[in-house]
């Protein structure tokens, strides 16, 4: 998988010129919060899966230009850092830039609206190779039905590029596996809602169906590396194991609350559960539970 | 004892007094056992006599400032000229959907070209097609005699004619908001009414400003 710079930056100026000549608002929102992951390494065995929580902040800052009537586009420059209470070796900083092209289809609070998203980041861990560009793409279309429901549907695709890849020689000749392992693509169908319990909480409901590359981590275990498409040492969970890469279907439910502050902020908990089924009967049970504070804009 | 000549300075006096119709009705709103502000009384003279005259400017303005309609509430007679000034430094594009007047003002900055003429009484319900969490209202009255409560709860509409009226009371989250509620009441010259009137209110919900998660959307 290669990146192409040119041409994502080519398309992310053409976008930026077409909004450049609209007014534009600024925009800003921060969110800083804590989450714990009961199978960080996404292990397929239940006696392998450890977890840990971790500290993460976020920052997007950018402008927001209202092009018509009905269309707009923001363009956000996007920080963010992530720090674990235990396996270090996943500690990452990230920065990139979104752009976010939105049509509403009517008048009114309850019109449809459709919105084509593009991002790209740099992630760089504290295990070095894992380091890796991310990019996603996303169209997403949403409506409103009276006050207080939300419902939106999003297509995504989304890929992962690794700044280098670390062959296992005796894989590669043997199996014809490489190491780029974490380099990954996959696509994803969302639906979410958000119900407005009262004026200032709010429930949000989703499911996601998610099917490409998911990685996890292994000791040795030959039944397992034949089912991978990638092999490559990864110290992360302890010395002599390994981070594979596996095709898989990935079911996510997810429930959150959202308390508003004011007008700007929010107190925000959210639980997700994440169930990948790939091959050989591999299966990979996630449970996520995050805190955080938002501030925007 | 009075001297003659402050007999006839409080004569006089008087007679001015009776000239000008000094009748007052002071409605105190309250809901949920608190005083309710932007509540909305007027009263309607029921007697055809009457010939009001208009105690209200012919002109309104209903700002937009910090992406929130200001006031939220506004109160106006039948044939007032409604501006829109747009006092951010962003563009917003206001419309209304209501029966009583239904446009649309294309994106804009600054003072629209030309106010609107509100000519059917009853609520105009306001709204920004970019910012959905923005509402406001304009109750257009079907008589000059109006006045919109405060903090404290109070309504005071003042230099009534003495007469027969029809009071009508109104809230933008009263619960029955299919016909207003509204009794009749009697004048007096020079009478101050107070009139008690309790709302159920039902949640103001509204699309929510601040985001429900980080992304760098604006949505």
């Amino acid at each position: 998988m290669h990146s192409r710079p040119g041409l994502q930056l080519t398309c992310f100026s053409l976008a930026l010129l077409i909004c450049v000549r609209a007014q534009a608002d600024r925009l800003f929102d921060g969110t800083f919060g804590i989450d714990y992951n009961d199978n960080l390494a996404n292990a397929a065995k239940a006696n392998e899966a450890v977890g840990d929580a971790a500290f993460n902040a976020a920052i997007h800052a950018g402008k927001y230009w209202q092009i018509t009537d009905r269309s707009s586009c923001s363009a956000t420059i996007n920080l963010a850092t992530r720090r674990q209470i235990d396996f270090s070796a996943l500690d990452r900083s990230s920065v990139g830039a979104s752009i976010n092209l939105q049509h509403k289809f009517g008048l009114g609070s309850q019109a449809p609206w459709l919105n084509i998203a593009g991002s790209a980041a740099w992630d760089e861990f504290d295990f070095s190779p894992r380091d890796a560009w991310r990019y996603r793409g996303a169209a997403t279309l949403g409506r409103r039905f009276g006050n207080r429901l939300d419902i939106q549907i999003e297509l995504a695709y989304e890929q992962t590029t690794a700044g280098h890849v670390v062959d296992i020689p005796f894989l590669v000749r043997r199996l014809g596996i490489h190491g780029d392992a974490f380099d990954t693509v996959d696509h994803s169908l969302a639906v979410d809602a958000n119900y407005a319990l009262t004026t200032l909480l709010t429930l949000s409901c989703g499911y996601t169906r998610r099917s490409g590359d998911v990685v996890s981590s292994v000791p040795i275990a030959s039944d397992i590396f034949k089912a991978s498409s990638a092999i490559t040492p990864d110290p992360t969970f302890g010395p002599g194991r390994f981070a594979y890469r596996i095709d898989a279907d990935t079911d996510i439910f997810t429930a959150g609350l959202s308390f508003a502050l004011s007008e700007h902020a929010a107190l925000n908990v959210r639980y997700d559960r994440i169930q990948a089924s790939g091959h050989e009967q591999l299966s990979y049970i996630n449970n996520l539970v995050a805190f955080n504070l938002t501030y925007a804009f | 004892m009075l001297s003659d000549r402050t007999s006839l300075l409080a004569l006089a006096c008087l007679t001015l007094v009776r000239l000008a119709p000094a009748a007052e009705l002071r409605v105190n709103f309250k809901a949920d056992g608190n005083s309710l502000n932007d509540a909305v009384a007027v009263a309607v003279p029921l007697d055809t006599s009457h010939s009001p005259e208009a105690s209200q400017p012919p002109q309104a303005t209903v700002d937009q400032i910090d992406k929130e309609f200001v006031p939220h509430v506004t109160v106006v007679s039948v044939g007032t000229l409604v501006n829109f000034p747009n006092k951010d430094q962003i563009r917003h594009q206001v419309y209304s959907f209501s029966p009583a007047m239904r446009f649309e003002l294309p994106l804009y900055a600054g003072i629209p070209a030309k106010p609107l003429l509100l000519d059917r009484s009853g609520v105009v319900t306001l709204g920004c097609n970019i910012h959905d969490w923005m509402t406001g209202y304009i109750f257009v009255a079907e008589s000059p005699w109006f006045a919109k409560s405060g903090a404290d709860g109070v309504a005071a509409i003042e230099a009534l004619p003495a007469g027969r009226y029809r009071l009508v009371v109104w809230h933008p989250r009263q619960n029955d908001v299919s016909s207003e509620s509204s009794h009749e009441f009697t004048l007096l010259e020079d009478s101050k009414v107070a009139e008690n009137i309790v709302l159920t209110l039902k949640p103001d919900f509204r699309p929510r400003r601040v985001p429900l998660g980080g992304g760098g959307g604006y949505r």
